[in-house]
């Protein structure tokens, strides 16, 4: 039988899962050190080292049955994923925040970089505010610094990283974002016993 | 080399060996269209704005491209579906009794640039409006005939029905976007009820009890159904009431057809509700085949 696949977004979201599905008895072992392999092939699993962003597209696609992503990503772009289990790991929060101190002007539009446009957008326009949205893909910290925008939006967790840089978090967009197990819509039906079995052990180290 | 004469993203043609087994399916399907007493139709390639306000939801009507009539200034579109373009024929027609028809056609969606998603589709269909008998039975012969000859590689038929969705809705609206999400965690945050659990996992195979009342009478209706795709055929059926239709014109019965790679191949079900949007609420139902994956897979 064809192995399952689950594509796991790598960083701090793998090596929370790591543990996670050990206890569960899903045999990931070889995601410890992974060195620059990709791809793994362990018993009835196949398991891929992904970056976030692109995990749903993979699973989308059916190139992945199941996926282990943020809902930061998934609330990003509406992938049309089914969302079966938060895994309770990865956990943060989206935040506006800009250089410490600095008063907002409200009176003109801000300029915001992020690299949650649809996100940012929607949360302004949710309070009637037009923002101008730069989009750059890391060390977002940075623009507010440099002058390249007012403020930013993006993941905090213990905000360490925004002090450091200098700035403050002032207003929380989405306060829990976690890590989720996505399931692509189609291959659940066909695969839908080992996913089951897979949710199941999960749930059951989710719950303990 | 100059660039200038590919094709825009998501746009296709099809040539030589695939051209012959696209157009030999078609033919195939044909066949046991006509044989079923079934009559071709070829609907226009652009239709008045309304047409498809009045025909689609909001989310497919935002991947419509719309055009503006140069001579009287009316907003056209050219279609991204076939279904209200017949229901619209029907009404043109005088709402006429036994409406059954076939069509092989294209349609074009907006998709995003690198998405991957294909904009010209190219869907095979068969629509049947107004029958003086029941219209599921008919379309489910006619789905059992067309799995049956075309043999695809292992076939799963998911089953589920928008009025066990909408009853869904209406008795837990605070977690409606959980279950068709199949959010297992947010479910359980919002509700106590075990069988939703249950069904958020396994997609029900017997009714394992305690689906509360009118639900319960919808469920059973559905496993008759598919006992009897089962017993005639033996392809393999899932029954799941969280299958929210794909459209919001889906009254009743609705189905899709997956084959082992997740291929999604035959979507439809029953819509009395789009010809009541038309004016005359009667029985209907439908399918569509995504003619590219069939023959890609043949």
């Amino acid at each position: 039988m064809e192995k399952l696949t689950i594509a796991f977004a790598k960083g701090r979201i793998l090596e929370e899962a790591v543990p996670l599905f050990e206890k569960a008895g899903i045999p990931v072992t070889p995601l410890k050190n992974p060195g620059r392999q990709l791809i793994f092939d362990q018993d009835k699993f196949r398991f891929m080292i992904i970056r976030a962003a692109d995990v749903p597209v993979f699973v989308k696609y059916g190139a992945a049955d199941l996926g282990v992503v943020g809902k930061d990503t998934l609330l990003e772009n509406d992938f049309n994923l089914f969302e079966l289990l938060d895994l309770k790991i990865g956990v943060c929060r989206i935040s506006v925040a800009t250089i410490s101190g600095r008063r907002i002007d409200r009176e003109r539009i801000l300029r915001i970089a992020t690299k949650y446009p649809n996100i940012t957008k929607n949360y302004f326009a949710g309070r009637g505010k037009q923002v101008e949205i730069i989009k750059l893909y890391g060390s977002m910290e940075l623009a507010p610094v440099a002058g390249l925008a007012d403020a930013i939006v993006d993941l905090v967790s213990t905000g360490r990283t925004l002090r450091e840089n200098g700035l403050e978090e002032v207003e929380i967009i989405e306060p829990y974002i976690s890590s989720y197990l996505v399931a692509n819509r189609n291959l659940f039906y066909v695969r839908n016993e080992l996913i089951a079995e897979v949710v199941r052990r999960l749930r059951s180290v989710l719950e303990d | 080399m100059d660039r200038k004469y590919f094709l825009p993203p998501g746009s296709r043609e099809i040539i030589g060996e695939k051209a012959g087994s696209l157009w030999n399916l078609e033919k195939k399907l044909a066949a046991i269209f006509e044989d079923s007493g079934l009559r071709r139709i070829y609907p226009p390639l652009l239709e008045y704005h309304q047409v498809f306000t009045r025909g689609i939801g909001p989310e497919k009507e935002k991947k419509t491209y719309k055009l503006i009539d140069p001579s009287s200034g009316s907003l056209l579109v050219l279609r991204s579906d076939i279904t209200p373009q017949i229901v619209r024929t029907w009404w043109s027609l005088g709402y006429p009794e036994d409406f059954s028809v076939y069509y092989f056609e294209r349609v074009v969606r907006i998709e995003d640039q690198y998405s991957g998603e294909e904009r010209e589709l190219f869907q095979g269909g068969v629509e049947l409006l107004n029958l003086s008998a029941d219209p599921e039975t008919k379309l489910l012969t006619l789905l059992y005939e067309i799995l049956t000859a075309l043999n695809l590689p292992s076939p799963v038929i998911v089953i589920g029905s928008s009025e066990i969705t909408d009853l869904l809705s209406e008795s837990y609206p605070e977690i409606t976007p959980c279950l068709k999400r199949r959010d297992i965690s947010c479910v359980e945050k919002h509700a106590t009820d075990e069988f939703l659990k249950q069904l958020l996992i396994n997609p029900v195979d017997e009714i394992n009890g305690g689906i509360p009342g009118k639900l319960a009478d919808k469920v059973e209706e559905l496993f008759k159904v598919s006992e009897e795709i089962r017993r005639k055929n033996g392809f393999t059926v899932k029954i799941d009431p969280l299958l929210f239709p794909p459209s919001s014109y889906y009254s009743g019965i609705i189905f899709k057809v997956i084959c082992d790679d997740g291929s999604e191949v035959i979507v439809g079900g029953r819509y009395d509700g789009l010809l009541e949007r038309f004016g005359k609420r009667a029985p209907a139902a439908g399918f569509a085949i995504d003619l590219i994956t069939v023959a890609s897979i043949l």
